[in-house]
């Protein structure tokens, strides 16, 4: 029997914006459960949706980048099913007329070209998150109402590595035009896998392969589903139509649910939101995101400036400090330093993953709550994957640092207590400056970076 | 003294020469509201608007603005922030709203005073203004309470017709303020589609859904326009098209217009009394120099109107009520599963009539149906605006009655009987101004035994300073307006 593997894939992709598809509600990670809602979020009778142009500026972006043809007249459908996590009773998606059909996407497998052909792109809303407690459910509205896109490739892939490398190609491109953060471990993107074996040249039954979450993951889950089709199939027996997920200790994907008779989600066309055509204008704010969103800072070298917008990840961090005024010079030259280190030797991909706690990190470094060394100890217990950065904080007792009055403080009873030292100075003996550093290091005990304290130290020299 | 039973107008000049203040006004709504027998009450404003009222009252009246202190009645089908907001149904018993609709909002702005919020057919689905939680809403022009006033705008054509308000807003989807309208001795309009902002109306049927008003005269109806209408960052499909000063556009002159009679609707008029007082009034208005074309459309397609109608409005129904499930706000039945929840919550919180509507509106919306039922309405619809495009384009206005009859008796008001093949078509067209969106309004026309009738003219999309100028005319020629039944 001859054997060949068809898998398709669907990939959703929280997109990034400061607001929801369709409300002007926060997106912020973290807040109390519904707390970030919007009137149509919660779908309360009467309200109305109001589409998020960032969004459709984002999904525009991906239909470029892949290929695709784009739909200028962008159009919204209701998906009707009841679920409690589905606010209104129905998703707004584009089921008819999605922003983009017809693309494709090039990846390199083994040294050699292979085009994926992308069926559609479309825009549609996330639901809300549910919490199941022990003898209840708990319903969070803060998720729902998300941006989200969705890309359906075509079932030209054939194996599992074809599905990491297509899977991470999206995930690079998605990062590196500001579309999404594309965080397979927290839900920003997330995939759905269709396979199904073809023997002797005919099709058989698709098993769906869900809750992947990570790349590695999915290309094992895809080889053992194969192997496991591959058995059935040999031993004389049937694959069944149904979905599966993926044990990571067994390396083997097991039964979920068997694939229900096909749900009738009696889709029809939305009549709140007015159909809206896609200027050439909005097209080129789009396409032009590089250009007009390069990342500036006058203190780095035009050659510097150059590398970070050529490098993906640098881009986007940098584009992130940028926004949060966090572009400081110690700040840029860690990252310039550590972070460059680290997308030189392993690429992107654990960086993306430690994202929020690194700019944690970098923020609580340039408001000097910890110094240059602790944050590099941090920084790399952050990529051994050791804990999340509060944790990490505790666990090292770096939040006990001083303050600013605390460390003047210091030094100004060294100066008292080595008086002849501070005469011996202003005489002019370069000595006796280390001879005072050294007093105040010991005394302060690492909780303050040395160039502060050599800073403070020469300023109330000056003053005395 | 009863100032209430005046038009808005009326009122504004007595408040402006100080012979009535807000506060006088309110007390005279919630009096007549405590007598008021017609059941067309959802919640009546009684501290609220004693308080507002108070406030106004030691203000000075604004002169140029005619809603200043005048007591309005909103159907209880939008949001109006903190105060109950039922839609008349059973599930929705105890939601207080967290925002306001936007036409509640600029009235409020212009510092009309809510009184009432109306009864209604249960979210808007219906006729007869008798499927709410609160049962029956009575027309008040029939004190045996035999006779409905219609729906499903009920409790605010109610409110209106008994002169406990001067204005209410209601909402028409398929003719539900045109047809109480008639049956009320009101003008009832409703503007072209996306004209005034739906933000905080429910939606019911958002292609059909307009917000629509009752007056007591044609410019008091131009009066509301103004400030309702226009564009709303809140609703994106309410219309970016510049405003007109609707009231001042009314002018006072001999400009001839034309008028389309469509064929098969009039020739299915039985009621000698109705047949006779529209042909007078069309031979008037020949009289004065306007034209009259007698379109025929053919029966198919005017037949098809109410189908379309129905099967368009109830797929878009079961799925725009589908948030009521009781877990965010409104009625929660407590049970182990989800399924079984939604079950109780949607059984027990629906009538049956709504029940029914959202099982025929699953149905046509199934794959398997969907070409059959669904886009087969779907094609009716764009062949009946197709149509009426064409008429509205080489006439000014449709115009013709806008009931068969007057008010009819509580009974039988199943919806099968406008399915069957003797099905009025003169009794079931007006929603084809809510299929093509265009401005309609209804006026009165006369009575018959003491009940009133009245004409509907529709005109092409966004032609509302015609189509106000035109119902004005009408309005001149059978001198009926202001009318309340004492």
């Amino acid at each position: 029997m001859k054997y060949e593997a068809i898998i398709g894939l669907e990939i959703h992709l929280q997109l990034l914006s400061e607001s929801k598809l369709f409300s002007g509600a926060p997106t912020t990670f973290g807040k109390a459960p519904n707390s970030n809602v919007g009137l149509i979020d919660m779908a309360f009778p009467g309200a109305m949706p109001i589409l998020n142009k960032k969004c459709v500026v984002s999904a525009i972006r991906m239909v470029n980048a892949l290929h695709m043809e784009l739909d200028r007249l962008i159009r919204f459908d209701r998906k009707n099913y009841f679920y409690s996590d589905l606010a209104k009773g129905y998703q707004l998606t584009q089921f008819f007329h999605p922003i983009g059909r017809n693309g494709h996407l090039a990846i390199n497998v083994n040294d050699s070209i292979k085009i994926i052909r992308i069926n559609h792109l479309h825009i549609e809303e996330d639901s809300a998150k549910q919490i199941h407690a022990k003898d209840k459910t708990l319903l969070d509205f803060n998720r729902a109402g998300m941006g989200l896109i969705e890309i359906v490739t075509d079932p030209d892939i054939r194996n599992g590595k074809e599905a990491r490398i297509f899977l991470e190609d999206i995930r690079d491109i998605a990062v590196s035009l500001g579309v999404s953060n594309g965080r397979l471990q927290e839900g920003s993107m997330r995939v759905d896998v269709n396979v199904s074996l073809k023997v002797d040249g005919v099709n058989g039954e698709i098993v769906e392969l869900k809750n992947l979450n990570g790349f590695k993951n999915v290309e094992k889950a895809i080889t053992s589903e194969i192997k496991r089709q591959k058995e059935i199939v040999s031993s004389g027996k049937s694959v069944k139509p149904e979905t599966r997920r993926y044990d990571e200790t067994k390396n083997e994907t097991v039964f979920m649910r068997k694939k229900n008779t096909k749900i009738d989600y009696n889709y029809f066309a939305d009549g709140n939101i007015a159909p809206i055509r896609i200027s050439q204008e909005l097209i080129d704010e789009a396409l032009n995101y590089k250009a007009a969103k390069k990342v500036k800072i006058d203190f780095l070298l035009p050659e510097t400036i150059d590398e970070i917008n050529n490098d993906p990840y640098l881009f986007r961090l940098f584009s992130i400090l940028q926004d949060e005024s966090l572009a400081t010079l110690k700040v840029s030259n860690f990252v310039l330093t550590r972070v460059r280190n680290e997308i030189k030797r392993h690429g992107s991909g654990k960086l993306l993953e430690i994202e929020d706690d690194l700019l944690s990190l970098l923020r609580i470094y340039d408001e000097e709550e910890i110094t240059y060394k602790q944050a590099s100890i941090l920084y790399k217990q952050l990529l051994e994957g050791k804990a999340s950065l509060d944790s990490l904080l505790e666990e090292n007792g770096f939040s006990n640092n001083l303050d600013n009055k605390e460390l003047s403080s210091i030094i100004d009873e060294i100066l008292v207590e080595y008086n002849t030292a501070v005469q011996d100075y202003r005489a002019g003996k370069d000595k006796a400056l280390n001879y005072l550093l050294g007093q105040i290091y010991k005394e302060t005990k690492n909780k303050v970076d040395s160039l502060k304290i050599k800073d403070m130290l020469l300023m109330k020299l000056e003053e005395k | 003294m009863d100032y209430l039973s005046k038009n808005i107008y009326e009122i504004h000049e007595a408040l402006v020469n100080k012979k009535v203040t807000p506060l006088d006004l309110v007390k005279e709504a919630l009096e007549k509201i405590k007598k008021d027998t017609n059941n067309a009450f959802e919640y009546v404003y009684e501290k609220e608007a004693l308080k507002l009222a108070e406030e106004l009252s030691k203000q000075e009246v604004e002169v140029d603005n005619p809603l200043w202190g005048i007591p309005f009645a909103i159907k209880d089908n939008f949001s109006t922030k903190d105060i109950p907001t039922t839609g008349s149904s059973k599930l929705l018993e105890g939601y207080r709203p967290p925002f306001d609709a936007e036409v509640y909002a600029r009235l409020l702005n212009k510092k009309a005073i809510p009184i009432a919020k109306t009864t209604l057919d249960e979210l808007a689905m219906g006729g007869t203004g008798s499927s709410g939680h609160l049962g029956k809403t009575y027309n008040p022009w029939d004190e045996s309470k035999t006779r409905m006033i219609g729906g499903s705008s009920c409790g605010s054509a109610a409110a209106c017709a008994a002169g406990i308000v001067p204005f209410a807003i209601g909402s028409d989807t398929g003719d539900s303020v045109r047809k109480p309208a008639s049956y009320s001795a009101l003008v009832g309009f409703k503007p072209t589609w996306g004209k005034i902002s739906r933000f905080g109306l429910f939606t019911f049927a958002a292609s059909l859904d307009h917000v629509a008003y009752f007056t007591k005269n044609v410019k008091d109806s131009a009066l509301l326009l103004n400030v309702l209408g226009g564009h709303d960052d809140k609703d994106t499909t309410s219309s970016s098209l510049p405003m007109e000063d609707y009231v001042s556009e009314i002018k006072d002159n001999s400009q001839p217009y034309t008028f389309a009679v469509i064929k098969e609707i009039y020739d299915d008029l039985k009621d000698a009394t109705i047949k006779r007082a529209f042909d007078s009034l069309i031979s008037e208005l020949k009289q004065k120099g306007h034209k009259i074309n007698t379109v025929s459309i053919g029966l198919p397609l005017v037949s098809a109107i109410y189908s379309a109608y129905y099967i368009l409005s109830s797929a878009e129904a079961t799925s725009s009520n589908a948030n009521l499930d009781g877990i965010k706000f409104g009625t929660y039945k407590d049970a182990d599963t989800y399924e079984e929840m939604l079950f109780k919550v949607r059984t027990e919180g629906f009538s049956d009539r709504i029940r029914r509507r959202f099982v025929i509106g699953s149905i046509s919306l199934l794959e398997e149906n969907q070409e059959e039922i669904y886009l087969r309405a779907l094609r009716c619809r764009r062949m009946i605006v197709e149509t009426f495009n064409k008429v509205l384009e080489s006439n000014d206005a449709v115009i013709l009655p806008a009931s068969p009859t007057v008010a009819p008796l509580f009974g039988d008001d199943t919806p099968k009987k406008s399915f069957n093949k003797d099905a009025s078509v003169s009794d079931n067209y007006l929603a084809f101004a809510n299929l093509g969106g265009y401005p309609s309004i209804t006026l009165p026309l006369g009575f018959e035994d003491n009940m009133p009738f009245g004409v509907n003219i529709t005109s092409h999309h966004f032609t509302e300073s015609k189509l106000l100028n035109i119902a004005q005319r009408v309005e001149d020629i059978t001198g009926l307006k202001d009318l309340t039944k004492k």
